[in-house]
């Protein structure tokens, strides 16, 4: 059996209460939803808090509001993203990122605020403690060194989220509470490209939700690589979201990459290129080879570097041209 | 910083029922249920939110149990498996498992439950797709998902299949599993489910290295820092013969390694006590002192000589050889015009049982007695007691049931550890793999490196085959004997080939041991002959089907050893029972493909053929039936049931030998002290070996029968209470049971069978006759790859096999399925990697969503040596998958794949290259 280190679970039933627990244990304590990320990882060592602040029992952080957009409680399972009549409509990218995380039963499990904070991975890290001792730590967790690119200052490990890449499509906003305010942050500025402090979340700040703009006349699609149907993370993502006029000229275009680096990457000055014009194949082509070149796979991951890059431009494509069609 | 774990209560509904328990609110509820509700139906397969076999229903919805904290349960609903049956009877949902067979092992069937319950709970009628995405987090490795998903959509009234409603139970019927039950009701008891109250629990501490030299220090400091911890064994601690292995003369296998070690996950010490201290004392705190040193990771190393051997005694790192010389290949192919050749690479293939090892051992007076999850209590009786130093009668090995085997659970892996340890400190011991451990220590399929060519004349008649493989055999033997010989007997196909050279060697290296993985070898040579048989049909220009008919193995013909076949060889019925479905296929997808750019269909086509039993070896089984005074039969089965069915065909086939109904039966499985030695559940053997056997028995029965009653020999016989009645053509005679005196185990009539496959030994030139029976078969897949990403979907897959005589339509149905499954995986995703894929997250098993509609037609061409007429299937199954899969990829994107499995990498770099050539 896995053992999980000791630990103790505290459940908080306010916001508030999860905010004071955080501040009287710091460091010790860890905020946990639906656990399907921390708990493996706890197994493995890779997480030793000796407190988790489960935010479950949180009734505030579970509700959806439909007003100019929506807002989408952190704590919202995956599963009731990915069959939210309203999101399927309006966000099809995300409810489809949503439905294709893991399996049913991690889908029941694990919240959207959870999966947008997951850890980032790396073949190196995802293992257990007597192994990753045998090796010699890497400097994601108790060592220096980083043994997917040795002269690298930081660690390489690879953002993993399905629905982080279409936060950044559709534009959302993060809402943070902490103990001194609460803010609002864009999605592409939650995320920073380092393996070890890939959010730019104050440790005590809760993500309470997340508030997608008003969407219509946008299609949105999301693709995801992976080895087999079911229960797979990410081995490349790609979100888009566009609006095309009644003529087919995209009035608006945003391209985001998941899995390619320790950040979810919003690919610009792809998107920049439809911009005005009528997209056809080459077009499409065009842009998605401009995305490509902002991938930086690294040899961390299931499948080899040099197929994972090339994918990128597949996926950008099939993602940009289903999006248009659509 | 120490962490107070204090008890609260948790107030929850089980199963209907209220319920609270004081516990630690952060135990996983998979450990509460288990550990601290006795409900032992949860099964936990890796911990870790990987395979689903925990799933329970928490508020109606499937969840993890093993990723759930018990905290989190106060106020909800729980349901378990053991909550869906009502008043004992089963469930609709079960109901339809029980009848389709959807329970092999049936280590799976409670999360598959609980999976298909959460759906049916908001959609009572729901569509093929959503069955599958419902139950798309549960793995399953011995069904190929098949028959689990038929019967959901059956229990939901949204399809049926064709099935007699309440099969009877004679020879040939689908009778229900006699052992069906209780994996359903979840009271079904495997290796980690029960142990004495008393025991202590045992943790194998093992080497994070592959190969190195280490120091263990003395642990009296440890041990007297930690109270719970009783003992730390070494290899100083065995008291017989430190070593274990398949071959009585191979005991290469340390129980304990003695300092070094020649694999990661070897095991070095073992620790003992409570389970909290047996977990909390970490390897760190043993300070062993490693030197990590040079290992040899590849066949070029093994060879070369540059790096010490592996094993001191094999100073060439070559454990043994195959051969087998048949006329004169080398001549023939070079004066041949029409030839073909190539090379192949697979990788390690890890069993993936959903059950990891585990069991438990205690020593009673002078004996020790082993409850463990094997394929083979009579080899663990023998060896444990070789460990122990002690006579075999001194062991009992008394087999749980078990959660899936394949050829994994043959090695030894908690049983020598657990016997040591019950034996020296004289307590019942308990011991359950994580899964990491599971993967890291177990015996593998051989990787293999191949080279191999063949000719034929320009009318298609193959003349000639060579070939060679190096099997990696690991840092330990194993197997790999077995490899080295059964591959050259297999490595021409089922065909008849005139001239033959094959040449086999299992190399050591330090990785782990590999051993029996259902085909020994057989499977990974089939992706050589099937690609050549492909390239020879497209050069004379005949179809790839009608090449291998042309050229399949016939009654009269002598096979590569010169063995002459003389019944039961239905290679050619096989290719012409799917002649109609390939004709038809290969149209499809070639429409198909005329209107698709970058998405390609292709049909493949694979053969096989596998003899039924060891290789030119004796290895008999004995069956023994009984009667008691209440008229109770019982069929004393040593041939262990790993889900293939073995306790439900034994029955069937013994029944019908005896004349009697299979419903009058019940059985004891495995038990050494009980029942006979049937020999092991390996190389497809049980059905035809102890099948035989058991007809033999019950035979034996009847023959005493009619001998008491005085009766004609055609008699009928029917069971009234204790009143057996035999009718013949003077009328009726009686014999009241109660009447007779008690033999053996309370029964007072016994039958007894004995039937070892007559083989002869080979000679130098691998010629002889090793096997008494092969079965046949042959896949055609239809395949669909997406030549932009490189990824391969099996669309549709018909499988034709000869099985002798269908004993049970339903399990056969359910072996091929599972094998093709596992013949998928090796041939799309499954490949081990020591440290990379040592959970079940990283090593990749097909999914319910990865498999294809699967087609069975079974031909009957009667073994007459078989139990009335038949023959095994348990490997024969997997063999022809992964050559119909990569035939199809080739068919669909004129690329041959040669590193195994065809990741979607590989297939796209051999695509890419091909269109640079182009
Ligand atoms: C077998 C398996 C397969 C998986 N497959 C996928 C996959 O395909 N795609 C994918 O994207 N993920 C996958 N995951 C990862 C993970 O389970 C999901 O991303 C899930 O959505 C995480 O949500 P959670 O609520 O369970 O997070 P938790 O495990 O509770 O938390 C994850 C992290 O986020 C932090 N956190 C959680 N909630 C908040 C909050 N409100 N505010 C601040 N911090 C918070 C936690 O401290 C923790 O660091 C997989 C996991 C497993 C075990
Ligand atoms: S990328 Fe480097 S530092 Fe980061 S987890 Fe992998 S090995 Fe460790
Ligand atoms: S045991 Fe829980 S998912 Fe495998
Ligand atoms: S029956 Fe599913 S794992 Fe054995």
């Amino acid at each position: 059996m896995l053992r999980l280190p000791p630990f103790e679970l505290l459940q908080p039933a306010t916001l508030a209460e999860a905010l004071e627990l955080k501040k009287q244990h710091g460091e010790d304590a860890m905020y946990t939803s639906g656990g399907t990320d921390l708990y493996p990882n706890m197994k493995r060592r890779q997480f030793e808090p000796h407190f988790l602040i489960a935010l479950k029992g949180i009734e505030e952080l579970s509700r959806i509001e439909i007003k100019n957009g929506i807002r989408i409680g952190a704590g919202v399972s995956l599963d009731k993203v990915a069959n939210h009549p309203f999101i399927q409509e309006h966000y099809t990218a995300l409810s489809t990122a949503a439905g294709l995380v893991s399996s049913p039963q991690l889908r029941k499990m694990g919240t959207l605020g959870g999966n947008l904070c997951v850890d980032t991975r790396c073949t190196y890290y995802n293992q257990n403690y007597p192994w990753r001792k045998s090796l010699g730590f890497c400097m994601k967790k108790d060592g220096d060194i980083c043994w997917v690119a040795r002269s690298s200052p930081k660690c390489l490990a690879v953002s993993s989220s399905d629905c982080a890449p279409v936060m950044l499509a559709l534009e959302a906003d993060f809402i943070l509470l902490g103990n001194e305010d609460q803010r609002t942050i864009k999605a592409e500025e939650f995320y920073q490209d380092d393996g070890i402090h890939y959010l730019r979340k104050k440790p005590d700040e809760v993500l309470i939700s997340i508030s997608l703009p008003e969407k219509s006349g946008w299609n949105s699609v999301y693709k995801k690589l992976r080895r087999r149907g079911t229960i797979d993370f990410p081995v490349l993502g790609a979100a888009v979201s566009v609006r095309l006029d009644e003529d087919g000229i995209c009035q608006d275009a945003r391209l985001a990459l998941g899995a390619v680096s320790s950040a979810p990457v919003l690919a610009s000055k792809a998107s920049e290129k439809l911009l005005g014009k009528k997209p056809d194949s080459d077009l499409i082509q065009a842009a998605a080879y401009e995305a490509s070149k902002l991938a930086k796979p690294m040899d961390n991951t299931d499948m080899n570097l040099g197929y994972r890059k090339k994918m990128v431009s597949v996926f950008a494509s099939r993602a940009l041209s289903e999006a248009i069609a659509s | 910083m120490e962490v107070e774990t204090a008890s609260k209560t948790i107030r929850f509904k089980l199963n209907g029922q209220a319920c609270s328990i004081a516990s630690n609110p952060v135990t996983r509820t998979s450990d509460v249920l288990r550990e601290e509700l006795g409900l032992t139906g949860t099964k936990v397969g890796c911990d870790a939110g990987d395979c689903g076999a925990c799933t329970i229903l928490i508020d109606g919805e499937q969840r993890f149990a093993c990723l759930t904290a018990a905290g989190q349960l106060e106020g909800c609903d729980v349901q378990t498996v053991e909550g869906l049956a009502k008043d004992g009877k089963l469930s609709p949902l079960q109901q339809a498992f029980h009848r389709y067979g959807a329970a092999q092992c049936g280590i799976c069937t409670p999360g598959m439950l609980m999976a298909a319950q959460s759906l049916l709970n908001v959609k009572p009628s729901p569509s093929r797709e959503e069955v599958e995405d419902a139950l798309g987090g549960v793995l399953c490795r011995c069904t190929g998902y098949s028959k689990i998903v038929a019967a959901v959509l059956e229990a939901s009234g949204t399809e049926t299949q064709e099935l007699p409603a309440d099969a009877d139970s004679g020879f040939g019927s689908r009778t229900r599993k006699v052992d069906g039950e209780p994996k359903l009701l979840g009271t079904e008891i495997y290796g980690a489910d029960t142990a004495p109250d008393d025991s202590l629990w045992m943790r194998v501490v093992r080497s994070p290295h592959p190969r190195a030299t280490f120091v263990l220090p003395s642990p009296e400091k440890i041990i007297e820092e930690n109270p719970g911890l009783m003992r730390i064994l070494t290899w100083q601690d065995v008291p017989g013969n430190n070593g274990f292995g398949i071959y009585p003369h191979i005991k290469d296998q340390p129980v304990l390694a003695k300092d070094q070690v020649r694999y990661r996950g070897e095991a070095v010490a073992a620790l003992i006590g409570d389970r909290k201290s047996i977990e909390a004392v970490t390897d760190d705190d043993l300070g062993i002192e490693w030197v990590p040193q040079d290992a040899i990771e590849s066949y070029e190393s093994a060879l070369e000589g540059k790096i010490s051997p592996v094993q001191e005694i094999h100073e060439d790192n070559l454990l043994a050889r195959g051969f087998l010389k048949k006329g004169d290949a080398e001549s023939v192919y070079e004066q041949s015009l029409i030839k073909a050749q190539g090379s192949w690479e697979t990788s390690y293939v890890e069993h993936a049982y959903i059950e990891p090892e585990a069991g438990y051992a205690v020593k009673r007076g002078q004996r020790l007695e082993l409850f463990v999850s094997t394929q083979t209590p009579y080899m663990d009786r023998d060896e444990v007691a070789q460990v122990l130093g002690i006579g075999p009668d001194q062991v009992r090995i008394i087999p749980s049931a078990v959660g899936g085997g394949f050829g994994g659970k043959l090695d030894c892996s908690v049983q020598p550890l657990l016997a040591v340890a019950a034996w020296i400190l004289e307590k019942p011991i308990r011991c359950t793999f994580t899964r990491p451990e599971s993967l890291a220590s177990s015996t593998k399929r051989h990787p293999a490196k191949m080279k191999a060519s063949a000719s034929c004349d320009k009318d298609g008649s193959l003349t000639s085959l060579s070939f060679e493989g190096d099997f990696n055999t690991g840092a330990y033997a194993s197997w790999g004997p077995t490899v080295a010989d059964r591959v050259p007997i297999h490595c021409s196909g089922p065909y008849f080939v005139p001239n033959i050279l094959a040449k086999t060697r299992a190399l050591l290296t330090n990785g782990p041991p590999s051993g029996a993985f259902r085909g020994f070898g057989v499977p990974q040579s089939a992706i050589a002959h099937e690609a050549l048989m492909d390239s020879l049909a497209e050069q004379t220009g005949i179809d790839q089907l009608e090449f291998r008919l042309k050229n399949a193995l016939r009654k009269g013909q002598k096979t590569g050893s010169g063995q002459l076949l003389e019944n039961s060889v239905g290679q050619a019925e096989c290719l012409e029972a799917l002649q109609s479905r390939w004709q038809e296929w290969r149209k499809a997808s070639e429409e198909f493909n005329n209107h698709s750019e970058i998405i390609k269909r292709g049909v493949g086509i694979g053969c096989c053929w596998y003899g039924c039993g060891n290789t030119s070896m004796s290895n008999p089984s004995t069956m023994r039936v009984g009667i008691n005074s209440e008229g109770t039969i019982t069929l004393y089965n040593g041939a262990m049931d790993i889900g293939q069915g073995a306790n439900t065909i034994m029955i069937q086939i013994c029944a019908e030998a005896l004349g009697l109904p299979a419903s009058s039966f019940q059985f004891i499985m495995g038990d050494t002290d009980l029942t006979a030695d049937a020999g092991k559940t390996s190389a497809s053997r049980q059905a035809f070996v102890s099948g035989r056997a058991s007809q033999l028995a019950g035979e034996h029965l009847r023959t005493q029968i009619i001998h008491l009653a005085e009766a004609e020999e055609d008699a009928n016989l029917r069971l009234d209470g204790r009143t057996l009645w035999v009718q013949d053509k003077n009328g009726e005679h009686s014999i009241l049971l109660s009447d007779l005196l008690p033999r053996t185990n309370g029964d007072v009539l016994v039958g007894e069978g004995t039937f070892d496959p007559p083989t002869t030994k080979l000679d130098e030139n691998g010629q002889g006759s090793p096997y008494a029976t092969y079965g046949f078969g042959a896949h055609i897949a239809e395949v669909e790859v997406d030549l932009k990403l490189g990824t391969t979907r099996v669309l549709r897959l018909a499988a034709a096999h000869d099985v002798g005589k269908t004993v049970n339509p339903t399990q056969v149905e359910g072996q091929i399925q599972g094998g093709v499954a596992q013949g998928l995986g090796m041939a799309l995703m499954e490949e081990y990697v020591q440290g990379v894929t040592e959970n079940l997250h990283d090593y990749l098993i097909p999914t319910v969503g990865d498999m294809p509609d699967i087609e069975i037609l079974l031909i009957e061409d009667p073994e007459p040596l078989g139990p009335f007429g038949a023959k095994g299937i348990g490997e024969h199954a997997l063999i022809p998958t992964a050559p119909a899969i990569l035939g199809g990829i080739r068919q669909a994107t004129g690329v041959s794949i040669h590193r195994i499995p065809a990741t979607p990498d590989r297939v796209l770099q051999a695509i890419q290259q091909k269109g640079m050539q182009a």
